[in-house]
């Protein structure tokens, strides 16, 4: 399915996945048995534009987060491509794809996990700067302090550790240490799946501050409709390796076409009355 | 005659840091045959009252109250009497049911051992029923299944069958704790379904624990609202969705996305609770949502709200419940 | 891209809900640390007894109450007195002093054996989990094919290729201590490189030597440490037997193991001459295995808080 976000007056495209595919082979359960490969992703291609988003839903095993990681070039296509900017991340040499990789970050879901347990908030948020740009420790802390107020954390908190610090705030970390080489694309795997609600609407709305600030694009994966609609302007809908389904969100969760769409809306359980609050 | 009485249950955790005041003052009533909610976010307490309610709390964890069970306290009972209520007459089924099973037994197995250990039937005949309770949660192809392990199951296949085990002796209260947090949102909608059906079918008590507001106004009738520790809000819950009373709850609900396919709603910002929930060491002396709400007094910060009637059955713990309504 | 990197995901590994303790971190988790390690008792009768071995090693470096390898034959087999507190052995040499000195010979061979085993054993382990496929397999194949002969033997084999002295027995213990090592780190070390940090780095942009050195070393330390105390006690214990058979360090130097095969002849006359050194060996080992024990469950990093 060729799908392109439709904003009329950027020039050009963030993100452009052409003919994605990716094949797992998976470990030999006999001796003499044929290889099984698991096709997680089967030829998708999709755009976006700068400063829209598109989010992507799917249940588990539909291939998302395989799609995240070729996207973001953690990991090699079987087949297909993958233009950042306009260069194939796949094909470029490592020095180059390093220089791109200030383009285009990644938020993971476990804000638990995604921090490394031994070092300061200071030295994650910096991390991003340190490798993939040259700039004077003087400089990086100024960048650092900015994109930390930019999220909502305190310039105190540069010294204290991961442990130290609630799943929002470490999730705002998260989000800092992607913002600090100001990307035009944001890839944020279930930003918010782990969160509290009350928690998850604040970061929700940090998202879409920032978007509109920084005129960023995500590339937001979530299970959740309801929190993919509040940030993205375009979905996907993604089963079995393939979308099955694409356009504006407003439009296809109030007119799904496709069953699997159908299903997914079908399955949320709503508020009695519709509680608008 | 209340199936269930949890009367002023405090439950406080020792740690290095103080004490961890869990629940506090925590009651509600059930009856035979119905279903009750307790919905808050993480550190609420909602966990460590299910957990109480069979006396499965670590061991540096103290309890006090009265949870009436069958004209018996079961904070007081010993942990022999607490074994033989455990899966015979209430039963738990858990989050996450990879780790909630045994990986090295069967399916089979950890049904079976469970009617033999309660009822003492014979392994043949609890065999037979065991099959009957796999058809019954809807696992296709029972008699094979029977032998196969957990981690040849999916995970909503694997919430099956601790339901199945859940429901082997045919208890008269089913407690679950966040059932269908850790599968997909089609699979949820299978398992809540089945639920639901089943404490029909068998007249069963339910006390669905969760933090989503959607799955618990869809499966029960009364709900218990808990933050940091103490019911907020309680009532059934179509006065509680009718009349959102209390401060917390109107800002839980207010924060939640929904899907509304009318506009695009990246201009609409959510309402948000300001600030993080305090740690169990250090909750306000009053209310413990004081910190964060909008409308706090001092005498929110200093003096717990007691429980407000606001209908009957309906009830809030504010004390200004007036200016809440007025938001 | 490195077969790490290209392998089927295995989800987020278990421990990801869990967070390593730091150390270095802030002043309140330290002293919190500090504050169980005081409490536990493990911890702190294996403390007492490694820092009672390392001291007496010290002492014994300036002053032993005799010189330990001063023949006195008018004194043999003397039992306990002012002048000789354990007694004397079957040349006169004073039984207390020896094993004062024996002492450093033991902490030697744990410096050496576990410095080899942990240099060499963490740096293959580590560059294994980094680099799966062939050089990982060969890696751990070779580490297997070491485990498979038994260590003792090899040793031996080892030393009368290279001539018997106590650094040479050193050296052959040291060696395999290596694999322990090796398959510990790699373990380990695997779990990490599934953690979502490492990802984070990753997708940073860091390649995979800086991510071994900054992500994964640090966060595998505490188990290494406690394996350390762990491959101490045994180097010791294995050094013993080396000295036992007369492969390991020779006269005159002072040694725990040499001291009990030397009194084997005599042992029915006065027993305790046997006593003196395998209590010395088995009080260090002791004393290592509880600290070890006392580490492992202090620094295990699921009794940290989760928020």
């Amino acid at each position: 399915m060729n799908v392109t976000t439709t904003k009329t007056n950027s020039p050009r495209f963030v993100l452009d996945a052409v003919d994605l595919t990716k094949h797992y082979v998976l470990p030999r359960e006999k001796m003499f048995m044929k290889v099984q490969t698991i096709e997680a992703v089967k030829g998708i291609s999709f755009r976006i534009r700068r400063g829209r988003s598109l989010g992507l839903v799917g249940e588990s095993g539909c291939g998302k987060s395989t799609l995240a990681r070729l996207v973001t070039g953690l990991e090699d296509p079987t087949s297909g491509s993958v233009r950042i900017a306009g260069s194939n991340i796949h094909q470029i040499s490592k020095n180059a794809l390093r220089k791109l990789r200030r383009e285009f970050q990644i938020v993971f879901q476990d804000p638990f996990g995604s921090l490394d347990p031994r070092h300061t908030i200071g030295r994650i948020v910096a991390e991003p700067l340190r490798t993939l740009e040259q700039v004077s420790p003087a400089e990086s802390q100024k960048r650092v302090l900015s994109v930390m107020e930019d999220v909502g954390l305190k310039a105190t908190d540069i010294q204290k550790y991961p442990h130290e610090f609630s799943g929002g705030q470490r999730q705002r970390i998260a989000i800092a240490r992607a913002l600090i080489t100001r990307p035009k694309l944001v890839v944020a795997d279930e930003p918010v799946s782990a969160l509290d609600v009350s928690v998850q609407a604040q970061i929700l709305n940090l998202l879409n501050d920032l978007q509109q600030e920084y005129e960023l694009s995500y590339l937001l994966i979530s299970h959740d409709l309801a929190v993919v609609e509040c940030v993205c302007d375009d979905v996907a809908v993604m089963h079995n390796g393939v979308f099955v389904e694409y356009g504006l969100t407003s439009e296809l969760f109030r007119d799904p076409k496709h069953d699997y769409t159908k299903s997914l809306l079908d399955a949320v359980l709503p508020l009695p009355g519709n509680y608008r609050g | 005659m209340t199936l269930l009485t949890v009367e002023d249950l405090t439950v406080t955790i020792d740690t290095i840091h103080g004490p961890g005041h869990a629940v506090r003052n925590l009651s509600f009533e059930l009856m035979p045959g119905n279903t009750l909610g307790i919905v808050g976010e993480s550190g609420c307490g909602k966990s460590m009252t299910a957990l109480s309610i069979l006396g499965l709390l670590p061991d540096n964890v103290t309890t006090t109250g009265g949870i009436y069970f069958d004209h018996r306290n079961l904070l007081t009972c010993s942990d022999q009497e607490l074994c033989q209520i455990r899966g015979n007459r209430i039963s738990m089924i858990f989050q996450e049911p990879m780790t909630s099973l045994n990986p090295v037994h069967t399916i089979g197995q950890q049904i079976i051992e469970i009617m033999t250990l309660h009822q003492g039937t014979s392994k043949t005949e609890a065999k037979i029923e065991a099959i009957r309770l796999l058809d019954m949660v809807g696992i296709r192809d029972p008699k094979a299944r029977i032998s196969q392990y957990p981690h040849q199951l999916s995970g909503g296949q694997r919430q099956r069958v601790m339901i199945a085990i859940a429901l082997s002796n045919k208890p008269d209260l089913l407690i679950a704790d966040e059932p269908t947090t850790a599968v997909d949102v089609t699979i949820q909608k299978q398992i809540l379904e089945l639920i639901r059906s089943l404490v029909n079918e068998l007249g069963m008590g339910l006390i669905l624990i969760s933090h989503d507001l959607g799955v618990i106004s869809n499966m029960v009738d009364q709900i218990v609202v808990m933050y940091g520790g103490t019911a907020v809000e309680t009532g059934t819950t179509s006065q509680i969705f009718s009349n959102v009373s209390h401060p917390y709850t109107q800002g839980l609900l207010s924060a939640i996305p929904r899907i509304s396919g009318h506009k695009s709603l990246r201009q609409t910002r959510l309402n948000t609770i300001p600030g993080v929930v305090p740690e169990l060491t250090e909750l306000p002396i009053g209310c413990t949502f004081s910190d964060r709400c909008a409308i706090a007094s001092n005498l929110c910060t200093k003096t717990p709200p007691p429980a407000t009637l606001i209908n009957v059955g309906h009830y809030a713990a504010c004390h200004h419940l007036e200016r809440a309504k007025g938001k | 891209m490195s077969e790490r990197e290209n392998s089927y995901p295995t989800g987020l590994a278990a421990g990801d809900a869990a967070v390593n303790l730091s150390q270095k971190s802030d002043s309140t988790t330290q002293r919190e640390l500090w504050r169980r390690a005081i409490h536990h008792r493990s911890f702190i009768v294996g403390g007492v007894l490694t820092i009672l071995l390392v001291m007496i090693a010290i002492v014994s470096l300036f002053w032993t109450p005799h010189d330990p390898t001063q023949i006195n034959i008018r004194h043999r087999l003397a039992g306990p007195s002012l002048e000789h507190w354990l007694g004397a052995d079957q040349f006169g040499r004073d039984i207390l002093s020896i094993i004062m000195a024996g002492a450093q010979n033991s902490i030697m061979v744990g410096v050496v054996a576990v410095g080899i085993g942990m240099s060499f054993g963490v740096t293959l382990g580590l560059i294994a989990a980094s680099n799966r496929g062939w050089v990982e397999e060969l890696i751990m194949r070779s580490c297997d094919f070491m485990y498979a002969f038994p260590a003792i033997l090899l040793a031996i084999l080892l030393v009368a290729t290279l001539g018997s002295g106590a650094i040479n027995a050193m050296v052959a213990i040291g060696i395999f201590a290596i694999p322990t090592f090796a398959r510990l780190s790699r373990a380990n070390a695997n779990a990490i490189w599934s953690r979502e940090f490492v990802l984070a780095a990753r997708a940073s942009g860091k390649g995979t030597a800086q991510i071994t050195v900054e992500h994964i070393l640090p966060n595998i330390m505490s188990v290494i440490v406690v394996q350390a105390t762990i491959e101490f006690a045994l180097a010791i214990l294995a050094e013993a037997a080396l000295s036992y058979l007369g492969i390991g360090s020779q006269p005159p130097t002072p040694s725990w193991g040499r001291m009990l095969s030397e009194v084997q002849t005599l042992v029915f006359l006065n027993p305790w001459l046997a006593v003196y050194p395998g209590a010395a060996i088995a009080l260090a080992v002791l004393g290592l295995n509880l600290l070890g024990d006392g580490l492992r469950d202090l620094l295990d990093p699921r009794l940290v808080r989760k928020r």
